[in-house]
C-alpha cells in the first residue's frame, strides 16, 4: 500500500494522488470497512466523493477500490460477467491511469475484483477481495420509505415483513419470481442486499474464502461479508429456495454450470445462450469443449 | 343472600340549573334464599331506582349494597367494574320494565348468550334457551328475528327467558308480567315461582296483584325521600 | 378479592408545549374488557390511545401490561424491541383511517399474514391459509385475497385492518374511531361484527370513539373525557341511564333514543 514502491504496469499519472482518491478520504473509507468487516451484512454510512463519473456507474465500488489498493495489487473488472465492456474497460483504464497498478481478465490472477452484476464463475480463494457496485444498498427500502424506520428494523432485527415480498411472488406466480437483488441473510443477523446479481451467484458468497465488499456511491453506503460467513437466501419451508437452471448448454463452450445469457442473433428472432462469464467461457473453449454454435 | 343499607340516591340535573331530585334516603332491605319480596309504594316513591341501584345501574351517594357471590359477600358499591359485570353474569338476574338488547341479534341467540355463563357448553346452553322460549310460549318462528319489531308482550318474554335461562341466585324482577296476557302471565309467574322454590331470591316490584299475591312471600313499603334542597 | 389486570395506567400525563392533551387518567383494565373513550374531539383521546399503546411517551404517569407470564411490566421500562414485539404479538391497534393501518402497495393476503412472517411463520401454506381463513372471519370473500386493499370500500378496507391485526390472537387491541368515516349501514355491519370477534376471542379492547351508538355496542365500560381530562367513569349502563357530571349529561342528552 505504499504508493511510492514501483508499479507493475507504469508509473501513474503525476497529475493525481495514487488512486485518484485523496489519503484522507481513503483512510475514511477503510475505517467504514473495517466497521462493516466487524459487523457482516450491517450498512455503513460513508461519505461519498464525487467521481469523475456519474453515479450508477459504479461510483461505491471505484471508491472501495481505490481505498484498498496497493501498488502490487492484480484488478479484475467485470460488468454483467463480461471483462469487454465499456463499463468493465473504464474503469479498469482509470485505475491503470491513477495507481499504475496491473489489470488482468484472469480471476485467479486478481487479488481484486471489482464486480457490476456477477459473482465469477471460477470460484474464489483466500486473500481476494470482490468489490461489488450496488445502487440500492437497503433491502427493506421497497417495503418502508423511511430511512429512521428501516433502520430501526434493521438494529431489532423485524424482517418479518421481507418475506411479505417473496409471499407476494407465490401468491402471484406459483414460485418466488424475484432472480436477481435476492435478499439474504448474513451470519444470521443482518438482511442485506447482495446487489443485483442473479440469485444463481448467491450461494456463491454463502462461506467464501474471498472477503466481499460492498458499495453505493450514490447512497453513500458500505457493507461487507467476512471470508467463511455464512449466507442465507431469504426462502418459505414449502418454498425452498432455487437457482436458474437451463435445459440447454452455453452454446460455445458447451458449459452446463455456468449463468446463461441470451443473445438476439439476427432480426429474425435467432438467439442463442452463452455463458455470462466471459473469461470462463473463453477458457474452456481454450481447452478444447465446444457448443452446439461453435465453429 | 343480599342486604342493603342506608342507600341514599338523589340525581342532579346539570342542564337544569343544578336542580337536585332526592329519590332514595335510608332503605333498608334483606332478601333471604328462596324468598320472595315485593316492594311496595306509590309511583315516584324509587322502587324501580332502588332495583336499578340494586343491579349496580344506578350508583347510589351513599349506604351499602352486599351480596353472595361466588360464596362470598361483595358489596357493589364502589365495585371495580370487573366485580360487578361478574356479579351480573353469574349471580344477578334482572328483568328490566323494557327490553333493552343490542340490536340486529336474534331473539334465541340473545337467551343463548346468557345461558353461556351457566355451561361451558354451547350445545347445552341452546338446548337450555330453546326450553325456556318454549316455556314462555314464544313462536318459534320468531326466534331467529332480533326482538326490535316484536310486540310488547313478545318482547318482555324475550327479556324473561334472558333471566330465567340461568340459573341466578338473585333474581330483580321491574313489573316482569305486565306487559303479558293472562296465559302468558301465568306461565310466567310459574317459572319465577320454581326458581324461588329452589332456593333465589327474589325482590320485585308487582303492580299486577295476581302476580304480586302468587309469587311474594312479604312486602317492604319504600318511604319517600324528603326535599333536602 | 381482586386479580392483576391487564393493562394498568395511572397518572398518564402528555402535553404538546402549553397545551395539555391528557392528564392523570387512570384506570384498570382486565382480561376480556372492553373500556370505551368518549368525548369531543380535541378532549385527549386519541393522545392517551397512543401513549397506552407504548407510541408515544408520556410526561408522567406509568402505563403497565400484563404480558402472558402474568406479570405487570412498565411499558416504557420495557425495550424498545420488546414494546415493538408487543405491539406486534399481543396487541393489535386499529386506526380510524385504514390507510394508516394497512400497507396499500400489498395484496389483502399477505397485509393478513405478514404479522404471522413477522414472528416466524416461513411455511407459504401456513400462512396462506390462516390469511384465507382470516378473510372469512371478516366476511371478505376468498377470491379478493390476491388483490390490493387500495381497489377495497372502505368498510372492506376496514375489515381487513382488523384481520390484519387479529391475526396474531392479540389479548389487547387498541381502536381509534373504528367505525369513523363510515355510512351508517357499513357502521352496523362493522359494529356487529367486531362484537362477535372480541366476544369469540374474549380480547380485552380500549376503543376511542365520539360515537356513543358504538359504545353501547361494544363497551362494558367508558370514560369519559373533558379537556384531557376523566370527568366520569363506570359500566356503560351505568354511564348512559345514570350520567352524573354535567358534561356526560349534556353529551347522553344529545343522542336521540334508540
Amino acid at each position: 500500500m505504499k504508493p511510492s514502491s514501483p508499479a507493475m504496469a507504469g508509473e501513474p499519472s503525476a497529475n493525481y494522488n495514487f488512486a485518484f482518491l485523496d489519503e484522507q478520504t481513503k483512510r475514511m473509507i477503510r475505517r467504514g470497512l473495517l466497521k462493516a468487516v466487524a459487523i457482516p451484512g450491517h450498512q455503513i454510512p460513508f461519505g461519498s466523493r464525487e467521481m469523475p463519473l456519474p453515479y450508477g456507474w459504479g461510483t461505491g465500488g471505484i471508491q472501495i477500490t481505490a481505498s484498498i489498493v496497493g501498488p502490487d495489487d492484480v484488478l479484475k473488472v467485470i460488468d454483467q460477467g463480461a471483462d469487454d465492456t465499456t463499463n468493465a474497460i473504464n474503469i479498469r483504464r482509470f485505475f491503470a491511469r491513477t495507481a499504475g497498478i496491473a489489470t488482468t481478465e484472469r480471476t485467479d490472477r486478481a487479488s481484486i475484483v471489482q464486480t457490476r452484476h456477477r459473482v465469477p464463475e471460477k470460484p474464489l480463494r483466500a486473500g481476494q477481495i470482490l468489490v461489488f457496485q450496488v445502487p440500492t444498498p437497503e433491502p427493506l427500502r421497497w417495503l418502508e420509505r423511511r430511512e429512521a424506520e428501516t433502520r430501526k428494523m434493521h438494529a431489532l432485527a423485524e424482517y418479518g415483513a421481507m418475506h411479505v415480498n417473496l409471499y407476494e411472488d407465490i401468491a402471484r406466480f406459483g414460485r418466488i419470481a424475484k432472480s436477481y437483488d435476492y435478499p439474504v441473510l448474513v451470519n444470521g443477523r443482518y438482511i442485506m442486499s447482495p446487489s443485483p446479481i442473479p440469485k444463481f451467484d448467491n450461494p456463491k458468497l454463502h462461506m467464501s474464502p474471498a472477503l466481499q465488499l460492498y458499495g453505493a456511491g450514490r447512497e453513500k453506503r458500505l457493507y461487507a461479508v467476512p471470508p467463511y460467513t455464512e449466507v442465507k437466501s431469504l426462502d418459505f419451508e414449502d418454498h425452498p429456495f432455487r437457482i436458474e437452471r437451463w435445459t440447454e448448454a452455453c452454446a460455445l463452450c458447451g458449459a452446463g454450470d455456468s449463468f446463461l445469457d441470451e443473445v438476439v442473433m439476427d432480426d429474425a428472432g435467432g438467439r442463442m445462450l452463452v455463458c455470462s462469464d466471459s473469461e470462463y467461457c473463453a477458457e474452456r473453449r481454450a481447452a478444447g469443449h465446444r457448443g452446439k454454435a461453435a465453429p | 343472600m343480599l342486604t342493603a343499607q342506608a342507600l341514599r340516591k338523589s340525581f342532579t340535573l346539570h342542564l337544569r340549573g343544578g336542580v337536585t331530585l332526592p329519590v332514595l334516603e335510608g332503605n333498608d332491605l334483606t332478601v333471604a334464599a328462596g324468598e320472595c319480596v315485593g316492594l311496595l309504594g306509590p309511583s315516584g316513591v324509587g322502587k324501580s331506582t332502588l332495583l336499578r341501584c340494586l343491579y349496580g345501574n344506578y350508583r347510589p351517594q351513599a349506604g351499602r349494597i352486599r351480596v353472595r357471590h361466588d360464596g362470598a359477600m361483595v358489596d357493589l358499591v364502589g365495585a371495580p367494574p370487573y366485580l360487578l359485570l361478574a356479579v351480573r353474569r353469574r349471580t344477578i338476574g334482572y328483568v328490566s320494565q323494557f327490553l333493552r338488547v343490542i340490536p340486529r341479534i336474534g331473539a334465541l341467540d340473545l337467551v343463548i348468550e346468557r345461558a353461556l355463563a351457566f355451561t361451558p357448553s354451547e350445545e347445552e346452553a341452546r338446548i337450555r334457551a330453546m326450553t325456556m322460549l318454549t316455556a314462555l310460549n314464544l313462536p318459534a318462528r320468531l326466534w331467529a328475528l332480533p326482538p326490535a319489531t316484536f310486540s310488547g308482550g313478545e318482547q318482555q318474554r324475550v327479556n324473561l327467558a334472558r333471566v330465567l335461562v340461568g340459573d341466578y341466585p338473585i333474581l330483580l324482577l321491574d313489573e316482569p308480567t305486565a306487559a303479558l296476557d293472562q296465559q302468558n302471565r301465568d306461565a310466567a309467574i310459574e317459572l319465577i315461582g320454581q326458581r324461588v322454590r329452589s332456593g333465589a331470591a327474589a325482590v320485585g316490584i308487582f303492580h299486577d296483584a295476581d302476580a304480586r299475591r302468587r309469587l311474594t312471600d312479604r312486602g317492604v313499603e319504600l318511604v319517600p325521600a324528603r326535599e333536602t334542597a | 378479592m381482586s386479580r392483576v389486570p391487564l393493562l394498568c395506567a395511572e397518572g398518564v400525563a402528555k402535553s404538546f408545549g402549553a397545551r395539555v392533551a391528557c392528564r392523570d387518567v387512570g384506570f384498570e383494565l382486565h382480561a376480556g374488557e372492553i373500556l370505551g373513550v368518549v368525548g369531543e374531539s380535541g378532549s385527549g383521546k386519541t393522545t392517551l390511545l397512543r401513549c397506552l399503546a407504548g407510541q408515544l411517551t408520556p410526561d408522567a404517569g406509568r402505563v403497565a401490561y400484563a404480558d402472558r407470564s402474568g406479570a405487570l411490566r412498565d411499558v416504557f421500562a420495557m425495550s424498545e424491541a420488546e414494546r415493538r414485539r408487543l405491539a406486534r404479538t399481543e396487541w393489535g391497534f386499529v386506526h380510524q383511517n385504514p390507510r394508516d393501518g394497512l400497507r396499500m402497495g400489498i395484496s389483502a393476503g399477505a397485509n393478513v399474514g405478514e404479522r404471522l412472517m413477522a414472528v416466524g411463520w416461513r411455511h407459504y401454506g401456513a400462512i396462506r391459509a390462516s390469511a384465507l381463513a382470516w378473510l372469512a372471519n371478516v366476511e371478505i370473500a376468498a377470491d379478493r385475497i390476491d388483490d390490493l386493499p387500495a381497489g377495497f370500500s372502505g368498510g372492506m378496507q376496514q375489515r381487513l385492518q382488523i384481520a390484519r391485526n387479529l391475526v396474531s390472537e392479540p389479548r389487547l387491541v387498541y381502536m381509534d374511531e373504528p367505525t369513523g368515516g363510515l355510512d351508517v349501514s357499513v357502521q352496523a355491519r362493522l359494529l356487529d361484527l367486531l362484537r362477535r370477534l372480541v366476544q369469540r376471542l374474549q380480547l380485552a379492547s380500549v376503543v376511542v370513539t365520539h360515537d356513543l351508538g358504538v359504545v353501547r355496542m361494544l363497551c362494558d365500560r367508558l370514560m369519559v373525557m373533558q379537556a384531557g381530562e376523566v370527568v366520569e367513569e363506570g359500566l356503560t349502563d351505568q354511564v348512559l341511564d345514570d350520567p352524573q357530571h354535567a358534561y356526560t349529561q349534556l353529551l347522553v342528552s344529545s343522542i336521540l333514543p334508540a
